[in-house]
């Protein structure tokens, strides 16, 4: 195995999932290479100082009313039968700034999948729970609930201009995905080791992001 | 004073009175050959056919209530759109059959109206909010989008993606790049030489029925939904396939394992020769593999 080998099995060499024949071949690797001796002890260093964090850090003072008044302030959301009856799909700046956190998603989303290689005997070494893939869904959550919440905002501040067929059909399936990011969440903290669980609830997350967003681009009268 | 009574009576039937009539529609422009063409309206239906001339005809009606058609263009673009008044409590759907070229780029939009494209070699790009879209024929590619309407592309080899919230997505004669979803409606793909299908859903489920292309590959992820993959009985792939908590079964080779220390979770890793990749992945729903 060289550097470029040994770099790209990283992930998996810290996590314990490599196979027993690519393990041996990285730790011989690393145990003739400083350099890669070092990302290894960098990448572990990173993943013992991120178990040791809360899984979550209330803020100081509740944020939302602030953002809320500031989204209503800046008037995002304007009618969407624009001059002469024209039918307009809005272009909303709250959906615009959730669709850039939507390429941050789609990107962590690439790292998650790619720090969960397949095929892989029993874990070995690391028992923390806190896996490299575990470590990028913690970003890819934050990236998740931000966007979530304005894309909250943006649809409650619209939903006078939906019929209430759409509107249902939307909140009907908005629970449906929050069951499931639940149920999903349960499960990997009773099982932080599993390797599918994080690029399921990812998948999860991503299409409440898109169903968010669509809802907010639906046209008054739909 | 009665008479200017009167002449004001006339004056609003004549601005009015079209409004309310159920216009035909009978209207042509010169377009260019691999142009755009661009139709909005709100009910009712929109069927787009491509054709061998170099024009844009719109036929059908204008609905109860709505102000007028609109049909402009330049050539390389051409819009349809179907103005309603401002202050409309009740406008009738309005019916549009849309010839265009052939080789025209067609983008609809739709609140409730159905949307059915034909003959069209240009790329489709439709979305819609309740109504459903049906695409025939052999568009270059497809993107189809809605909220509660069903999809149904009936178009062979076309690259594309659909999805839906709640409606259907249902992908026929697929022998190309596609991919699918929908949060709570079922995803079905059929095709015999598909070379990339990407199937998922949150609890809809998800049915494909078919052969991969040579090096082809499979993705179908739900979350609670059932995965059912109907394949030809010498499919050589590798397999990759898991759930949490639901059943996995396998008409082609090794039956599932657990794999979890902690969960009740099912693997499924086995390869029946080299040649494409099958994945399939679920929560909770059940995996089944089965021999067409």
């Amino acid at each position: 195995m060289n550097c470029q080998e040994f770099t790209l099995r990283l992930d998996d060499f810290v996590d314990g999932t490599l196979s027993a024949a690519e393990r041996t071949a990285a730790a011989e690797h690393r145990d003739q290479c400083p350099g890669c001796r070092a990302a290894e002890a960098r990448v572990s260093l990173l993943l013992a100082h991120a178990a040791s964090l809360p899984r979550a850090v209330a803020p100081e003072r509740d944020l939302w009313p602030g953002i809320a008044a500031r989204i209503e302030k800046r008037n995002v959301l304007r009618g969407v039968f624009g001059g002469a009856g024209r039918l307009r799909w809005p272009r909303l700046g709250a959906s615009a700034a959730a669709a850039a956190a939507l390429v941050v998603v789609s990107s962590l989303v690439t790292a998650v999948l790619v720090a969960r290689r397949a095929p892989a005997p029993a874990p070995s070494g690391v028992s923390t729970g806190v896996t490299a893939a575990s470590l990028q869904l913690t970003q890819v959550r934050g990236t998740y609930e931000a966007a979530r919440t304005q894309l909250l905002a943006a649809l409650a501040a619209r939903r006078g201009s939906l019929s209430p067929a759409t509107l249902k059909v939307v909140e009907d399936n908005l629970a449906i995905v929050d069951t499931a990011v639940h149920n999903m969440e349960q499960a990997l903290a009773r099982d932080p080791g599993n390797r599918e669980l994080p690029a399921l609830l990812v998948t999860a997350y991503r299409q409440e992001i898109d169903l968010l967003q669509r809802a907010t681009r639906i046209p008054a009268r739909g | 004073m009665m008479k200017r009574v009167g002449l004001s009576v006339m004056a609003l039937a004549v601005v009015v009175l079209p409004a309310m009539a159920q216009q035909k529609l009978d209207e042509r422009r010169p377009a260019s050959k691999d142009g755009v063409v661009e139709v909005q309206n709100v009910s009712g239906s929109v069927k787009v056919t491509g054709w061998d001339r170099d024009e844009v005809a719109v036929t059908g009606t204008l609905g109860r209530g709505s102000e007028r058609l609109e049909f402009t263009g330049t050539g390389v673009r051409t819009e349809v759109r179907v103005v309603l008044p401002h202050f409309a409590h009740h406008v009738d759907g309005s019916d549009l059959e849309i010839k265009v070229p052939a080789g025209s780029r067609v983008e609809v939009n739709t609140v409730s109206a159905d949307i059915g494209v034909d003959e069209v070699a240009g790329p489709v790009r439709l979305e819609s909010v309740s109504g459903r879209v049906t695409v025939g024929g052999a568009p270059r590619e497809f993107e189809a989008k809605t909220v509660s309407g069903g999809i149904e592309i009936a178009a062979a080899g076309a690259p594309g993606r659909a999805s839906s919230v709640s409606g259907a997505v249902a992908l026929k004669g697929v022998n190309g790049s596609v991919e699918a979803s929908s949060v709570s409606g079922a995803v079905s793909v059929t095709g015999d030489a598909v070379s990339r299908a990407e199937l998922q859903t949150t609890s809809g489920d998800i049915r494909f029925e078919g052969g991969l292309a040579s090096g082809g590959r499979l993705d179908a992820k739900t979350v609670s939904g059932s995965v059912v993959l109907l394949l030809p009985a010498a499919t050589a792939a590798d397999f990759d396939v898991t759930t949490f908590s639901g059943n996995i079964t396998n008409e082609f080779g090794p039956q599932a394992k657990r794999t979890s220390e902690y969960g009740p979770g099912k693997e499924l890793s086995f390869s029946t020769g080299a040649g494409g990749r099958i994945v399939a992945k679920s929560f909770s729903g059940d995996v089944r593999l089965q021999k067409r």
